[in-house]
């Protein structure tokens, strides 16, 4: 199946059970260039699922997902991580012993080509390599104002910062599509702004403050959100795909969204 | 130097002598960035020149709000080399304060950092007519601004270059036409007083403000300093960027003002001017680590601080301590000062100096005692560089002799006047101010400054702020407050009193950290600041504090009665200026239930505190407050 226009990622008729529990429960919906798709829904409704089928965490028992055309369904995590698609988690999964640049820059090794021996000698354009990627790493350091951290183990770091440089590290592998799993999870609200922000620069691109970095120069045209503050979801989504117990209930704009008798039931319950 | 009598001159004649040598570093990527004089130059020279051909004229104003960093300076000796006048605004001044000084100066240019200050001004620029452009210098985030006010600070250096080809030596001649007379920078004082005033100086004064000033400090090209004062305020002009000219000590900048003490370490300034809340945080700062240190540097500690204040009383006593004391000393110092500095970042510190308030005794002794040689220095915007400390005359009480030039007198209700070279020209826009401050030549300062027999000054309060109790006894608020906040318990406090009033009463301000560990390991529990703050152990704790500080006043003045506030005096609110000044009148105003009940016989009151979120929603917090007597 070829991609049409704009359309980067493609799910149809997806199905994931575990055991009796039904995951999801024959989903599809595309996520198209040049926008934010947020996915919103209760809890369990199946939102931090679609995302690891997408990224190859899970395979589902039915149904396809292409990617510009090609399939990556049951695709294994590393082989669609190598093909542009980077995600944050949820529960933030970085290397506690590792500091923040050091994190960051163990996302970059997927990009490096030097074998082994150049890299273990550190010799000739292994080292040129090395501060190539340095450079993109201070670059992040610099867009996400996480300076002040930079040499402290992420271990030891507040939740807040841990997801910022989780965010960072997504960044560093240079990915087409963004996949943010509850990124504001947990957070106050100025931190909450601050990530905002910090992913609408993203998606919009930052041109020649960063000339050397593609993926902030260009900014990633495709940001998949899962999220669960409403509010954060409505100011900075292109379009909202709801899901309850498995099923999607609804697709839009925000505004329709809001709107829509069905949403409104899963959130608030029926009235009796 | 005859000839040199304007900072964009300094500047030029610092390029022709020594082009590459370094003048600025800053830490950007990790890495520190060198900008040699050459470098230095050349940006001013065509960021003059780019200002020029977007339309500055002699004696325009242009205001300047960012972060320190280098363009900031860049932008304001460009601005002078125009013959324009630079202003500056602190940092976090919200949208309407940056409006009042910006129309107040009728700014043609802003010159500002980032997004964020990019913002301000955005919002703002209906209500400001002569506003020409809007300068940021860090485009981060600008990428989709596509209002055509603004500009980056490269565009305009590139406009300058091309603004060169056609009026080629332009710039040399507008540097050579300004003189010491002209006025460089309009500091807008942080307004202890209601509405902040413009006082206007001379080139003249800043340089020679800061001659004195370096020829009691003597610096050399081969010092570095760290620039971490609001650039918006004259100290830093005094005290950092202009001595900084004259001496090409190099100026170092932070990545950002939270990585300060990080790379503060890292440089080693040779020179450190702190205010005293800075010292004391310092001072805090070394006893919160050492309570939670292993004991075997809680021994060395405790064992050798008391040589440190041997030593130290020699030094203030003009004496030379013996070789039994140099011998430890010298121990001392190997063991645990020099460690410790090093943790401080002030190892190389050869002066450091406190200023612009009263810093408390005991944070004074402890300097010392550590090794550093504190300094009081005294200085006022309006007035210059006052006086200080020499060599071998430091004093706690005083505030040192009056600086070479400069002329002092007391009134009789003992008001100090100055005289000197380095005093202001006017406040901007205000000549009745003007005229009220500078009276026949003399500077009216408003310092109740008493000048002892020796000719130190000895700075007892603000004049007004002297307070009289309705017994007839005098007593000084801050004096009182600077010795309360040295306690690790107490961040901040404000006394009361006045003629109305038969004792002296005091607001406290627990320090959350401190008081929230202490509360930890006496097992006493607590969810918020205001929880911890009426929590009864805490006002015992507290109390301790108010009893030690009344041993050191007279019966008639000491603190009779006291709250804990439930929240932090906060500059967001208005209650402190940008530099963590209190607005008493401000503040009387704001917690006059509060006051009312200290003076009834009520033992808890009901406070509605209005409160200014960052964002500047506003929201109001009700809370009962416990008042204590002692």
């Amino acid at each position: 199946m070829a991609s049409k226009n704009g359309e980067k990622l493609h799910i149809e008729n997806l199905s994931l059970n575990f055991g009796g529990v039904r995951a999801l429960d024959d989903v599809s919906l595309d996520v198209r260039d040049n926008e934010i798709l947020a996915i919103i829904g209760p809890n369990g409704a199946g939102k931090t699922c679609i995302l690891n089928c997408i990224n190859g965490f899970y395979k589902p028992q039915k149904g396809e997902i292409y990617y510009n055309g090609q399939r990556i369904t049951k695709m294994r995590p590393d082989k669609v991580a190598a093909l542009g698609l980077a995600r944050t988690f949820q529960n933030i999964e970085l290397y506690t012993g590792l500091t923040t640049q050091d994190n960051i820059m163990a996302a970059r090794h997927v990009l490096m080509k030097q074998n082994f021996f150049a890299g273990g000698l550190y010799f000739g354009w292994a080292h040129k390599e090395e501060i190539e990627h340095r450079k993109a790493v201070e670059d992040i350091i610099d867009f996400l104002e996480i300076e002040p951290i930079r040499k402290r183990v992420v271990g030891v770091l507040p939740y807040g910062m841990r997801k910022r440089v989780e965010l960072g590290r997504a960044l560093a592998l240079e990915p087409k599509i963004l996949l943010l799993d509850e990124p504001m999870a947990g957070m106050n609200l100025e931190e909450k702004e601050d990530i905002a922000r910090f992913i609408i620069d993203v998606f919009e691109g930052q041109g020649v403050t960063y000339p050397d970095t593609p993926v902030l120069r260009d900014g990633i045209t495709c940001i998949i959100l899962v999220e669960h503050d409403m509010g954060v979801v409505m100011d900075i989504a292109d379009r909202i795909i709801v899901l309850d117990f498995g099923r999607k209930i609804a697709e839009g704009t925000p505004a329709e969204i809001k709107s829509n008798p069905e949403v409104i039931k899963a959130y608030l319950g029926q009235a009796a | 130097m005859e000839n040199v009598d304007t900072l964009p001159k300094l500047i030029k004649s610092n390029h022709e002598k020594w082009g590459d040598g370094v003048a600025m570093s800053m830490k950007n990527f990790g890495i520190w960035q060198r900008y040699t004089w050459q470098d230095y130059y050349e940006r001013v020279k065509y960021f003059s020149l780019g200002l020029i051909s977007l339309g500055l004229e002699p004696g325009d104003r242009v205001c300047i709000i960012g972060d320190n960093e280098p363009e900031w300076f860049w932008g304001e000796f460009a601005t002078q080399a125009a013959g324009g006048v630079a202003t500056g605004i602190f940092v976090d001044s919200i949208p309407s304060e940056v409006k009042y000084i910006a129309a107040h100066s009728d700014a043609k240019f802003a010159i500002v950092n980032d997004q964020e200050q990019t913002d301000k001004f955005l919002e703002i620029k209906d209500e400001l007519p002569s506003l020409k452009k809007v300068i940021y210098w860090d485009p981060k985030g600008l990428r989709n601004y596509d209002d055509p006010i603004i500009i980056s600070f490269t565009e305009v250096m590139k406009l300058g270059r091309e603004y060169e080809k056609s009026h080629p030596g332009l710039f040399e001649q507008n540097v050579e036409k300004g003189k010491g007379e002209d006025i460089a920078f309009i500091y807008y004082t942080s307004g202890t007083t209601g509405l902040p005033k413009g006082a206007a100086l001379s080139h003249k004064a800043l340089i020679k403000t800061a001659q004195g000033f370096v020829s009691r400090y003597p610096l050399s090209h081969k010092d570095d300093l760290i620039s971490n004062f609001p650039a918006a305020w004259v100290g830093d002009s005094f005290f950092a960027t202009v001595p900084h000219l004259l001496t090409r000590a190099r100026m170092n900048f932070a990545e950002e003002p939270e990585t300060i003490a990080e790379d503060t370490r890292e440089v080693g300034p040779h020179f450190t001017i702190y205010g005293p809340r800075q010292w004391e945080s310092i001072v805090s700062d070394i006893q919160v680590k050492m309570i939670d240190a292993n004991p075997l540097k809680r021994f060395c500690y405790d064992l050798f601080l008391p040589v440190g204040y041997k030593i130290a009383d020699f030094g203030f006593e003009d004496k030379t301590p013996n070789l039994f004391w140099w011998a430890l000393y010298w121990i001392a110092h190997g063991l645990l000062f020099r460690p410790l500095k090093d943790k401080l970042g002030l190892s190389n510190v050869r002066f450091g100096v406190t200023g612009s308030s009263v810093l408390s005794l005991d944070t004074f002794r402890l300097i010392h005692a550590v090794g550093i040689e504190l300094r009081q220095n005294y200085a006022g915007t309006e007035a210059g560089f006052i006086s200080s400390h020499g060599k071998g005359e430091i004093k706690f009480e005083s505030v040192g002799r009056p600086a070479t030039g400069t002329e002092v007198r007391e009134t009789d209700d003992g008001e100090l006047l100055i005289r000197s070279e380095c005093m202001f020209n006017e406040y901007y826009k205000d000549p009745e101010k003007t005229k009220e401050a500078l009276i026949g030549g003399w500077f009216h300062s408003g310092d109740a400054v008493h000048i002892s027999d020796e000719g130190h000054l000895i700075f007892l309060d603000r004049v007004k702020d002297m307070g009289e109790l309705a017994t007839g006894a005098k007593y000084a608020p801050q004096y009182i407050e600077g010795r309360l906040r040295f306690s690790p318990y107490i961040k901040d406090a404000m006394v009361i009193g006045g003629k109305d009033k038969d004792f002296v009463s005091a607001i406290v301000n627990i320090d959350f950290a401190m008081v929230g560990k202490w509360a930890e390991k006496n097992r006493v529990p607590y969810t918020t600041f205001v929880d911890l703050s009426q929590k009864k152990e805490v006002a015992g704790l507290v109390q301790k504090d108010l009893v030690r500080v009344n041993g050191y006043l007279p019966e008639g003045s000491r603190v009779k009665r006291f709250v804990l506030l439930h929240k932090e005096f906060d500059p967001d609110e208005a209650e402190l200026t940008r530099t963590r000044k209190l607005r008493r009148g401000f503040m009387e105003e704001r917690y006059r239930a509060l006051i009312d009940a200290m003076y009834s016989e009520k033992e808890e009151i009901k406070v509605e505190a209005p409160v200014t979120y960052r964002d500047g929603r506003k929201g109001v917090v009700t809370t009962a407050i416990k008042v204590r007597t002692i």
